[in-house]
């Protein structure tokens, strides 16, 4: 017994095996202690999704879809509020060619909100009941209103509507949204100028 | 003289020397502008919410009435310059680079009235807690008159405790002597404002820095400190020529030595910044009951026949203030508001507001305008004069190519867009214009983030609440099922005994055979 143990490659054997062992059960008891929750990639789609919640991709709403496309069941060019932007977002994430958008889903439009005209309203509540974002605060045979803020401009409570008193108007492009934009491309220089000498 | 040591100055990076073209205004004085015909004062201000307007076309008011209210902390109150007729209240060009338009309130200031700022708050009580003291600030609608203009009431209760306070009087932008005029001619108000604003702050020391060019306004100050010095030791820091000698945290890192960290305040490092006309401001504020109405503008410029520092109303129009400086207009004059360096172009109809510091009208087309930008040589000059100690062409490739998280990684948001890079570019590239749609474009997809992270959290809590909703019908129905069934049973039950206590009622009249037992 004690010789095997002042053997070298015994003791080495040994050693290393216990080393192994300790840090497998390590590994496996933190891989049930820390794993992510859910899919972290539909999370990492979903984040670049606007979260419109519209459902003009075709699912009922946003996070579906990147479950869809993390699955591979969806092109990435189905939604129509998050745009050329948002698809090249997606292709980036994928590594994928992006794609144009798919004009089935719709197109790219200027961002809205809903207004309800209130003297219209019946109170029927059914918009409420098709918000997915609850942003419409209302009552049963009272008026409702639409919390601006919070409207993400999905276009999902015009329908229910059974006196049509809702209607899409363009959100207001404040002064404050104005922006500096980048200098026209003067002569569309690309390269550094030494390269460009090299290059001719 | 004897008791001031010469304050050590720490070497900060970058910077330029630029021709300072100011001789031609900083010997004159101030000169108080003519009442104007018209004044526009714009309720959009640089922070804060929408103003909530206190007065109707048509309606007379008194110099210094309020006319807009703000609606949240960080607004700041538009009040009457002088007593005039609210002419209406209407869409007006603003001094911004695009010429957006934006509601004003138009007054029409009454003739035989001078333009002399009165006082119009109650005087100040002589001991008054520092919440007294912030709270007239406010109310005053004093704000930052050098840089953006943010609330001094909310500068002034900064989290950080703080040792230092240090009154910018660096001005190093060319042609502008506003800052220079004021020092020169009010040198007591503004110690007796920084007075304040060290008390209001615990600061226990006192630095006025002024740039080498300025003696004059050095000697003035320091007069002053000499025949009545102030409860807080205070000195005159003269500083080397040098743009952008001024900018906030390249001017504590010079008289102070501490670095104030990237995306922070100097608050952070104990020190407070403050522009000195500020502290003109609100020492008349405090001390007289005078609000900012009015503010000191260099008008200069080529064309312009009398130069100088004009004391001119809040809500005169440029035009107007142009034409009593005699300028000539033509078609292609640019007129910037602010600087050379940092200024921007602006509307002619635009008024000034309380941080216009210059008007400048420029003939000839600027250098970048005359030529062409060209290529990116990779000189470096750019990293060599900025005083961020950026890569200014590392960031001209990532905004050029919309690589923000690099742009954001190589510390954008360090960039005071001060020029200084696009001054000595030899390509003429105009790179702060590149980092400005940068960091307008990141900031608008951080808004946009956080739009959409709140409208999934909605919509995840509505998503929970109708699970939960669905879930507890579900309940409810079951246990109704389950409520019929049993009573259902129970009946089943009850109609057995009933039978055998039927049937052996019978029995006990027939009794021939003995009930059968319940099948259950
Ligand atoms: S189309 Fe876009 S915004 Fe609308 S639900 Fe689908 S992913 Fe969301
Ligand atoms: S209010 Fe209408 S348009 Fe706006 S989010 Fe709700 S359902 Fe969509
Ligand atoms: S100074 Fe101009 S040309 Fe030189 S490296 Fe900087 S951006 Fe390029
Ligand atoms: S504009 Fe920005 S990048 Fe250019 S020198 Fe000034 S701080 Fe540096």
């Amino acid at each position: 017994m004690n010789a095997a143990l002042n053997d070298p490659v015994v003791l080495a054997v040994l050693v290393l095996g216990g080393l192994g062992l300790f840090f497998g059960i390590l590994l496996g008891i933190s891989a049930v202690l820390f794993r992510p929750k859910g899919n972290p990639l539909v999370e990492q789609i979903n984040d670049i999704l606007p979260q419109t919640q519209c459902g003009q991709c075709g699912f009922p709403g946003c996070r579906p879809y990147a479950e869809a496309i993390a699955a591979g069941e969806a092109q990435i060019n189905r939604c129509p509020p998050g745009g050329a932007q948002g698809i090249t977002q997606l292709a980036d994430l994928l590594d994928v060619e992006p794609l144009p958008l798919n004009a089935e889903h719709g197109t790219e439009a200027p961002p809205t909100v809903a207004y309800i005209r209130e003297d219209e309203c019946i109170g029927c509540t059914k918009c409420i009941q098709a918000c997915p974002v609850d942003a419409i605060l209302g009552a049963a045979r009272l008026m409702h209103t639409i919390i601006a803020d919070e409207c993400t401009g999905c276009d999902l409570c015009v329908d229910p509507c059974p006196v049509n008193c809702i209607e899409m108007v363009l959100r207001d492009q404040p002064t404050d949204n104005w922006q500096w934009t980048l200098p026209a491309a003067p002569n569309a220089v690309t390269l550094i100028a030494t390269d460009a000498e090299r290059v001719d | 003289m004897g008791t001031q040591r010469a304050h050590a100055l720490s070497p900060v990076p970058g910077g330029v020397r630029l021709p300072m073209h100011k001789e031609r205004t900083r010997d004159l004085g101030i000169i108080t502008a003519p009442l104007p015909k018209r004044l526009l004062l714009p309720l959009k201000a640089p922070f804060g919410a929408e103003l909530a307007v206190r007065v109707q076309a048509g309606e007379q008011v008194v110099q210094g009435q309020l006319l807009a209210a703000p609606t949240d902390a960080v607004g700041i109150p538009i009040h009457a310059p002088v007593a005039a007729t609210v002419l209406e209240i209407a869409p007006h060009p603003l001094p911004h680079p695009a010429a957006l338009h934006g509601s004003c309130i138009v007054l029409v200031p009454l003739p035989n009235v001078t333009t002399q700022i009165e006082a119009t708050l109650p005087p100040c009580p002589p001991v008054s807690s520092k919440q007294v003291l912030l709270e007239r600030i406010r109310s005053a609608g004093v704000s930052g008159m050098g840089g953006a203009g943010f609330p001094s009431a909310l500068k002034l209760s900064p989290r950080h405790p703080i040792q230092t306070l240090i009154l910018n009087g660096i001005e190093c932008e060319p042609y502008i002597t506003a800052d220079e005029a004021l020092m020169r001619e009010r040198p007591t108000e503004i110690i007796a404002g920084a007075e304040l604003v060290a008390h209001l702050l615990g600061a226990n020391e006192i630095l006025i820095a002024i740039e080498g060019n300025k003696p004059e306004a050095a000697d003035i100050l320091r007069t002053v400190l000499d025949t009545s010095p102030p409860k807080v030791p205070t000195q005159v820091v003269v500083t080397p020529t040098r743009y952008p000698a001024g900018g906030e945290k390249q001017l504590v890192q010079e008289l102070t030595g501490r670095e104030v960290p990237s995306g922070g305040l100097p608050s952070e490092v104990g020190v407070a910044c403050q522009n000195v006309a500020t502290m003109a401001a609100i020492y008349r504020a405090v001390c007289l009951g005078q609000l900012p109405l009015s503010r000191i503008v260099t008008v200069t410029g080529v064309a312009v026949a009398q130069p100088a520092n004009y004391e001119v109303l809040i809500g005169t129009p440029i035009s107007t203030l142009l034409a009593v400086a005699g300028a000539q207009l033509k078609d292609d004059c640019r007129i910037v508001a602010g600087g050379p360096m940092m200024g921007v172009s602006v509307p002619i109809e635009a008024p000034v507001i309380k941080t216009t510091n210059g008007v400048l009208l420029s003939m000839e087309p600027s250098a970048e305008q005359a030529m062409e930008p060209m290529a990116c040589i990779r000189c470096g000059y750019c990293a060599e004069v900025c005083p961020a100690t950026l890569l200014p062409q590392q960031l001209y490739w990532f905004a050029r190519s919309q690589e923000h998280e690099k742009a954001e990684q190589h510390h954008l948001f360090d960039c005071i867009e001060c020029g200084a890079c696009a001054y000595v570019c030899p390509s003429r590239i105009p790179l702060v214009q590149y980092y400005r749609a940068a960091k307008a474009e990141i900031r608008r997809q951080q808004r946009e983030k956080s739009l959409s992270d709140r409208a999934r959290d909605r919509f995840e809590v509505r998503q929970q609440r109708e699970q939960q909703r669905l879930a507890e019908q579900e309940e409810r129905r079951r246990q109704r099922r389950e409520k019929t069934r049993t009573t259902a049973a129970n009946s089943e039950r009850d109609a057995i005994v009933k039978a055998a206590v039927e049937r052996v009622r019978q029995g006990e009249d027939s009794t021939d055979k003995p009930p059968p037992p319940p099948s259950t």
